[in-house]
């Protein structure tokens, strides 16, 4: 039950406000339960439409690149999604472009511009995580999903901003800069993969690589008013995601739309020999989910059977959206799904359970940033000193919390206290999601108990931006595949304040994830979710 | 097993100190019940309580006297370098003797992103040494994350098997070496867990220096922790002996101690006889050889008894100290500041360790006949043990060993011949018995030839140095350098006439009492014969020419 | 047992719970029977007593953590961190007995590799990332003063001198 955390002072703090969706937000027309033809057409792949385009000769990746390049010019002082943008971007765009006017084949991404979360590495451009210790540190190989993206032909265009190390829900915890929300430059972008969020949003990127470790990609995406793709925990090779806790990590895609997000998805599976964690299973051809809203048929999810999380819409939650999920769930019906209420009994254990093995695994695994090998060094007489110094002065506060409080569950004599008890709640978490999936094809909760806040209201309660995780770490612990796309607004910043959907899937079910994310996006009534703040495109 | 591991709380013991080239490492604190029927099996009575006496520069009687007194008890860590092709984790390449730095990779080098990859091999090769050690394997064992911080360890931990180990609950029984005793002893086996090694520092010549080499980093060991069984010194040093022999019999390592693939360090207290409870426990480290083993724990027994004996055992704290070998004792190596808390939680990013049955199953079937059985059957067979513990020394020893013997030569023989005149070779030339040119064919051969009287023993050790060096064969030699045994006694007695009659002053001498001069007229047949004549038929005929009446 | 209660005293008069010490000699041999896996984990069964838990230290967890904190960051910090272990100990509510910890998500076991040498390519990159490298004898320096480690800049290689500062 939300109300037995301890303590969510601050969410019953935020008014409750009741949904106006289709009164107040005239310009955005509310998700309607009907299925009748609209004038606004449903969102495009950005990743299919630049490839159509390319092979047609209708454009050049070139004219691609550059116009992204001019746009995060454009909007980035305003945003500072980039930590680091590329400077090879033209010329891997001419590169496609002489091989397309060659005739040689390109992978299914050439040309797609991407974004990737700085805790990723790739080879030669600065990764950082968004921390001083890393600060020009430029890692010797690519991540598998980096390399991945590049074998099939797409751009990286720049590293995105991040809560350093992966520790946070705002992205204000970089140690560089602090990225806006496009709907709201006043507010966050959300955590910790906020920048990767946010460049899809602003359409600095087609597409972007995220990491999720407690939410880091849902609850951004749900935030920035993006498609967000959690995938089962061994589907993506971690190799080359500077680890932050390792039994929870996963690689995830961000995209304008569920199809783009898929694709992203499909490009960057796959079992990976660096990676013992990574799963054997075979990748299903995401693509063919993706079909145009025209051949649906009026009840496109007959039978579908959906499970609503009783606990993610108890006290605590947005009223907001509360109803935007309500509403949702109305769509989800009148699309032919079944729906029902659903109880994960262990549904709020999850947060200090999460916390607790997050904060275990990240300190052991930030101990290798030493100024020894790599990153910054701080000179000092002694070893431990020099230990010290420079991880004192590289980490910031979150992480060094974070760090002692790991080292303190892990000490003797506080291992089965802290640590187990976590991996024991995790079992039972897990128990509860295949009870909960057994009965249901998938399950639907908010992506996070609100919208987007103001920068700086949650910097000095830890507990307070804590709770915020409550929707999505059960499903990190459990290991479950999971997509956020925006379902609905909410009041606040110039044009209201989108909210996201969680869809949650049984292991390695992420083909049926998409199919429904897909038919809902699609037949959603909306404008596709741009932010008003920025120049419009399509 | 009643033995329990307190692992996480481990004396501190990170420092450098001189010339030192070792190895942090745990000590394990054995707080135990101790089983006090022995499960150590023995053909004579079990040896007294005692430690064994101290070498002869320490025995005074008086200290003999306190000596008595007490109980060492002392355990055992072996690290055995594998190997293998590969590190435990990552493809670098695992050779010893690189350039520094050479042999990284991101994953050894605890890079950003970088993650551990077991390698199947020392699976294999840890299943093997289990099995060799007569434990039981846990057919699911995973790892653990030991953390601390140290310029040699990149990641920050390292990756080593804490409550799960591969294998645990065995034995190894060793022969105590007849000057010291002789008979057999069997020692416990604790457990068998796989881990990662770490760089190196190395310490420059003026002090002001030290450099780290990441090669190691990442090198496959299997740590093995004995009982704590052992009572003396020598015991420590068979024990230690047969790890290194098993796993060079296995081929899981090149057991080397001066490169450091076989290292030991000891655990030693001392109590008074009778005593249950345990003494404070010392670590002995650095030692880089078996004598130095034995020698260092017979210093620290004495050290140790003496305080007691003192009064004074309060003096003895828990701490790591350094074999000096210079001056032949123990030294503190930091006074303990307390103990470590290496943090110990399960490894993450690597999967469980599962074994099949059939797998386990096929490794044992494939293993080798190891040193025991070896000695064993060599007993059986009748040979002293002086003789079965030298040939079971070393596996190509053996090998070489059992193969003369398949060939039909005589088993006495066969070992009188490895162990006086081809060891003898073998050192001088400073050679293994793997690169001499004498194949073990041609060794039977010699043997039989010997044995019909074709050639005489002198002739075959004189034809033995060449086929060593220059390989060959018996009969070809033989034909070559005309070397067939004289034995017809008819030819025999005309080179004793013709002596004889060449020496007729020596004749009058023995024939007037000096009877030792027998062994001039055999010399002398023996020269003209070219060393071929029958020396037996020669002595008899010889004899009867002398002592005849003319 | 006379020694459990012995150390349940250690560890609740003791300050920080990383510094436990303990003699061999106070266990007496015939009473002690201690599960391998375990650590002090025969004080941790499933009911938990809270009170054992001593708080967070914050200035010796970061020594053991090799942090350095200035004395407003202990202070600042230290009061989150109780607070979130705080939190922490609803945990010790939850019934878990007989429940298996999880590792991780369920995985298949195995993923071995084979024991095949490959050499990595871009070792230059690696090494030209380490702060105090010689480039020449190819390893990392550490300056030693009185049996402690410093690093050298990569500067001081070339003319190696001896200076002596204090440790």
């Amino acid at each position: 039950m939300l109300s037995t955390l301890q303590p969510p002072r601050s969410l019953t703090l935020l008014p409750f406000r009741r949904l106006h969706t289709s009164k107040t937000i005239a310009s955005l027309s509310s998700p309607s339960p009907t299925l009748d033809a609209s004038p606004i057409s449903p969102p495009q792949s950005q990743i299919l439409t630049t490839r159509r385009s390319l092979l047609s000769g209708e454009t050049t990746a070139s004219e691609i690149a550059k116009s992204y390049l001019s746009r995060i010019r454009l909007t980035e002082p305003q945003l500072k999604c980039f930590l680091h943008v590329s400077e090879n971007v033209l010329r891997e765009a001419q590169e496609i472009d002489r091989r397309i006017s060659r005739g040689e084949e390109v992978g299914p991404l050439a040309g797609v511009v991407i974004g990737v979360k700085d805790n990723i590495c790739t080879e030669g451009m600065p990764s950082t995580a968004a921390s001083r210790i890393l600060e020009h540190y430029r890692p010797p190989f690519d991540a598998t999903a980096v390399r991945k993206v590049k074998e099939m032909g797409g751009i990286v265009v720049g590293k995105t901003n991040m809560d350093e190390f992966g520790m946070g829900s705002t992205t204000e915890a970089s140690a560089f800069q602090v990225t806006a929300n496009p709907w709201d430059l006043t507010r966050v972008p959300g955590g910790s993969s906020g920048g990767s969020a946010a460049a899809v949003a602003a359409r600095q990127s087609m597409v972007s690589l995220g990491s999720d470790t407690g939410g880091s990609v849902r609850q951004p995406a749900s935030f920035c008013g993006v498609v967000g793709l959690k995938p089962t925990y061994g589907r993506v090779s971690r190799f080359g995601l500077m680890a932050y806790a390792s039994s929870l990590d996963v690689i995830g895609c961000f995209g304008s739309t569920v199809a783009d997000a898929g694709m992203l998805l499909h490009a960057v599976s796959g079992y990976d020999k660096f990676d013992s964690t990574s799963s054997k299973q075979d990748v299903p051809e995401f693509e063919s989910q993706f079909l145009s809203v025209d051949s649906f048929e009026s009840e496109p999810l007959k039978g579908l059977r959906v499970g609503l999380i009783r606990e993610t819409l108890e006290e605590g939650v947005d009223s907001g959206v509360r109803s935007a999920t309500q509403e949702a769930a109305s769509h989800l019906e009148a699309l032919g799904c079944v729906v029902t209420e659903v109880s994960l009994p262990s549904f709020s254990l999850g947060l200090p359970a999460y916390y607790v093995i997050a904060s275990s695994e990240s300190s052991s695994n930030l101990s290798r940033y030493d100024g020894v090998r790599y990153g910054n060094q701080v000179m000092a007489d002694e070893l431990n000193k020099l230990y010290e110094c420079s991880r004192g002065q590289g980490f910031g506060g979150e992480v060094k919390m974070r760090i002692l409080m790991g080292t303190y569950a892990l000490s003797a004599g506080y291992y089965d206290a802290y640590y187990k008890r976590a991996q024991q709640v995790r079992t039972l978490i897990r128990k509860d999601f295949k009870a909960a999936l057994d009965q249901n094809d998938i399950l639907i909760s908010p992506a996070a108990p609100s919208a987007a806040y103001k920068i700086g209201e949650k910097k000095d309660d830890p507990l307070a931006m804590y709770a915020g995780d409550i929707m999505t770490v059960n499903v990190n612990l459990a290991g479950l595949p999971a997509i956020v796309l925006p379902c609905g607004l909410v009041e606040g910043g110039p044009s209201g304040l989108p909210v996201g959907l969680q869809m949650i899937g049984a292991a390695f079910d992420e083909e049926k994830l998409l199919k429904v994310g897909h038919i809902f996006e699609q037949t959603l009534k909306g404008s596709g979710f741009v932010p008003p703040t920025l120049p419009n495109v399509a | 097993m009643s033995t329990t591991l307190f692992r996480t709380i481990q004396p501190n013991h990170f420092t450098l100190l001189g010339t030192a080239l070792f190895r942090t490492r745990r000590t394990t604190r054995h707080i135990s019940v101790r089983c006090l029927n022995q499960t150590a099996t023995t053909q004579e009575p079990k040896p007294s309580s005692q430690p064994r006496t101290a070498p002869k520069n320490h025995g005074s009687n008086k200290l003999d006297e306190i000596l008595r007194d007490y109980e060492a008890v002392i355990g055992i860590e072996t690290h055995v370098q594998l190997s293998t092709s590969t590190k435990a984790f990552c493809s670098c390449p695992n050779s010893y003797g690189s350039h520094p730095n050479t042999s990284i990779c991101p994953v050894c080098m605890g890079l950003p992103g970088a993650l551990p990859v077991l390698s199947s091999k020392v699976v294999d090769f840890g299943v093997r040494l289990g099995l060799a050690l007569n434990c039981e394997l846990s057919l699911k064992s995973k790892f653990d994350r030991k953390q601390y911080f140290y310029p040699d360890l990149p990641k920050g931990y390292q990756i080593s098997q804490f409550d799960i180990p591969i294998a645990s609950g065995g034995y190894v029984d060793v022969d105590i070496p007849l000057e010291f005793g002789g008979g057999h002893r069997r020692f416990g086996i604790t457990r068998v867990h796989m881990e990662e090694d770490a760089g190196k520092l190395l310490h420059s010549d003026s002090g002001d220096y030290s450099q780290v080499d990441l090669n190691r980093a990442g090198v496959p060991l299997l740590e093995i922790v004995s009982e704590p069984d052992m009572r003396s010194g020598i015991e420590a040093a068979e024990y230690g002996s047969e790890m290194q022999r098993i796993v060079r019999y296995l081929g899981v390592s090149n057991g080397n101690m001066q490169e450091g693939s076989l290292r030991c360090d000891v655990n030693i207290s001392i109590r008074p006889i009778g005593q249950a409870e345990f003494g404070t426990k010392v670590e002995i480290k650095n030692l880089n050889a078996f004598s130095a083993m034995s020698r260092a724990i017979d210093y620290e027994i004495t050290r140790q008894a003496l305080l007691y004996n003192q009064g004074q055992a309060d003096q003895i704290v828990t701490e790591t100290r350094l074999w000096d070998e210079g001056a032949q004792k123990t030294v503190t190596m930091r006074k303990k500041e307390g103990l470590a808390d290496y943090r110990y939680f399960p490894e993450p990013d690597l999967p469980e360790v599962i074994l099949a049955q059939e797998y386990v199953d096929s490794i044992r079937a494939s293993l080798p006949e190891l040193p025991e059985a070896k000695r064993r059957r060599y007993e059986d067979m009748g040979l002293g043990i002086q003789d079965v513990l030298f040939i079971a020394n070393d596996v190509s020893v053996a090998e070489y060993f059992d193969e003369v013997i398949s060939k039909g030569a005589d088993v006495k023989s066969a070992a009188n011949w490895l162990m006086s005149d081809i060891a003898a070779y073998l050192k001088n030339e400073e050679l293994s018995i793997n690169d001499v040119k004498l194949t073990p064919q041609e060794l039977a051969e010699l043997i039989a030839a010997i044995k019909d009287e074709t050639i005489s023993g002198k002739i075959g050790k004189q034809i033995l140095f060449e086929l060593l060096a220059k390989g060959g064969t018996v009969q070809g030699l033989i034909k070559e350098k005309d070397l067939v045994q004289i034995t017809d006694p008819v030819e025999i007695e005309k080179m004793i006439m013709k002596v004889i009659s060449e020496s007729p002053k020596q004749l009058e001498q023995y024939r007037s009492g000096k009877t030792k001069l027998q062994g001039f007229f055999a010399g002398q047949v023996m020269k003209m014969s070219k060393g071929k004549a029958n020396p037996a038929l020669l002595n008899k005929i010889l004899l009867e020419k002398l002592n005849a009446k003319e | 047992m006379a020694t459990r209660a012995a150390l349940l005293a250690v560890l609740s008069a003791s300050p920080p719970p990383r510094m436990i010490r303990v003699k061999a000699s106070t266990f007496s041999s015939s009473s002690l029977q201690f599960q391998r896996h375990s650590r002090i984990a025969r004080c941790f069964s499933s009911d938990t007593n809270p009170s054992l838990l001593q708080p967070p230290d914050v200035s010796r967890l970061a020594e053991t953590a090799r942090i350095s904190l200035s004395p407003s960051e202990i202070e600042g910090c230290g009061a989150k961190i109780r607070q979130v272990i705080d939190w922490f100990g609803q945990l010790q509510q939850v019934d878990v007995n007989s429940v298996e910890p999880a590792i991780r998500a369920e995985m298949e076991g195995g993923n071995l590799r084979e024991d095949a040498p490959e050499t990595f390519d871009n070792r230059e990159s690696i090494r030209a990332s380490i702060p105090s490298f010689d480039e020449l004898l190819r390893i990392l320096w550490l300056k030693r003063f009185n049996s402690v480690l410093v690093l050298l800049p990569s500067s001081c290689l070339v003319s190696r001198f001896n200076t002596s500062v204090k440790a």
